[in-house]
C-alpha cells in the first residue's frame, strides 16, 4: 500500500475518534436536557441518535471530502503536514453541523421548556 | 481493470452505497421517529410524516451522490478516464457529499419533530378565552 492510503487511513481513525471524543462527554447532559424539555421517550432517543449520526457523518464526510496526492518520495512531515490539513477540513465541518444543532437546541429549550414552565 | 471499467463499477457502487447509507440511518432511527408521530398524531400526520421519512433521507443522498460532477472544468470522456487518481477522488467526494447531504436532512427533520412537538403542546393546552377558565 502507499504512504498517502496509510495517511488517508489516520485521518479517517482520527475523524473517528474526534467525533467519538465530541459525543461521548456531552451524551448524558444532552440526554437529561431533552428528557425535561421534549418529555417524550422516542423523542429522546430520536434526537440523541440524530446526534450521533450528525457528529459522524459530518466528520467522515469532512475526511472523505479531502484528498492526499502527495508524490511517493515525499517525506513523512509533509504527510503529517497533509493530515493535519484534513484534520481542519473534519473539523470546520464538524463545527458547522454542531452550530446547527445548537441553534436547533437552543429553539427546543426556548419554545417548549419556556412554554412548559408558564 | 482498465480505467474505463473501473469508472462504470466505481461509480454505481457509489450509488449503492448512497442508498446503503441513507437505508441505515433510516433504519436506525425508524422507530423513534414512528413512536414520536404516534404519540403525537395517530391520524393523518403520523402517516404523512412515516412515509416522507424515508424519502427525506434516500433523496438527499441521491443528490449528494449526482451533485459532484466528473466533467469539472469542461473535461472530455479520454481526460476524466485517464487518470486514476481522478476517479478515485471523486469517489471520495460523491461520498463525502452523500454523508453531508444526510447530516443536513437529519438537522431538518429535528426541526420538523419540534414544530411538530410545539404544535401538539400549544393545541393541547387550554387558552385563556376557554370556558373552563370563566368558571367561578
Amino acid at each position: 500500500m502507499s504512504a498517502n492510503i496509510y495517511a488517508f487511513m489516520a485521518l479517517f481513525v482520527l475523524s473517528a475518534a474526534l467525533a467519538t471524543g465530541v459525543f461521548l462527554p456531552l451524551r448524558d447532559a444532552l440526554r437529561g436536557l431533552l428528557q425535561r424539555t421534549v418529555r417524550l421517550p422516542d423523542g429522546v432517543t430520536f434526537y440523541l441518535r440524530s446526534f450521533f449520526v450528525l457528529l459522524f457523518f459530518s466528520a467522515l464526510g469532512g475526511a472523505l471530502g479531502f484528498t492526499f496526492d502527495l508524490k511517493p518520495g515525499s517525506h513523512f512531515m509533509e504527510y503529517v503536514w497533509r493530515v493535519a490539513s484534513g484534520l481542519s477540513n473534519v473539523i470546520a465541518q464538524m463545527l458547522l453541523y454542531l452550530g446547527g444543532y445548537l441553534v436547533l437546541t437552543t429553539i427546543i429549550l426556548s419554545s417548549l421548556k419556556i412554554k412548559d414552565d408558564k | 481493470m482498465t480505467n474505463d471499467r473501473y469508472l462504470i463499477v466505481s461509480y454505481f457502487a457509489v450509488a449503492a452505497m448512497a442508498v446503503a447509507l441513507a437505508g441505515a440511518t433510516w433504519l436506525y432511527l425508524r422507530r423513534s421517529f414512528g413512536g414520536i408521530t404516534q404519540t403525537l398524531s395517530a391520524g393523518n400526520l403520523s402517516r404523512i410524516m412515516k412515509a416522507m421519512f424515508p424519502a427525506g433521507l434516500f433523496l438527499p443522498a441521491f443528490l449528494g451522490f449526482v451533485s459532484v460532477s466528473y466533467r469539472g472544468c469542461g473535461k472530455s470522456y479520454e481526460e476524466i478516464v485517464k487518470e486514476r487518481s481522478y476517479l478515485i477522488q471523486r469517489n471520495q467526494e460523491q461520498i463525502s457529499s452523500i454523508l453531508l447531504w444526510i447530516a443536513a436532512a437529519l438537522l431538518f427533520w429535528d426541526l420538523i419533530i419540534l414544530f411538530i412537538l410545539r404544535f401538539v403542546r400549544t393545541s393541547s393546552q387550554p387558552s385563556a378565552e376557554s370556558p373552563d377558565t370563566r368558571l367561578p
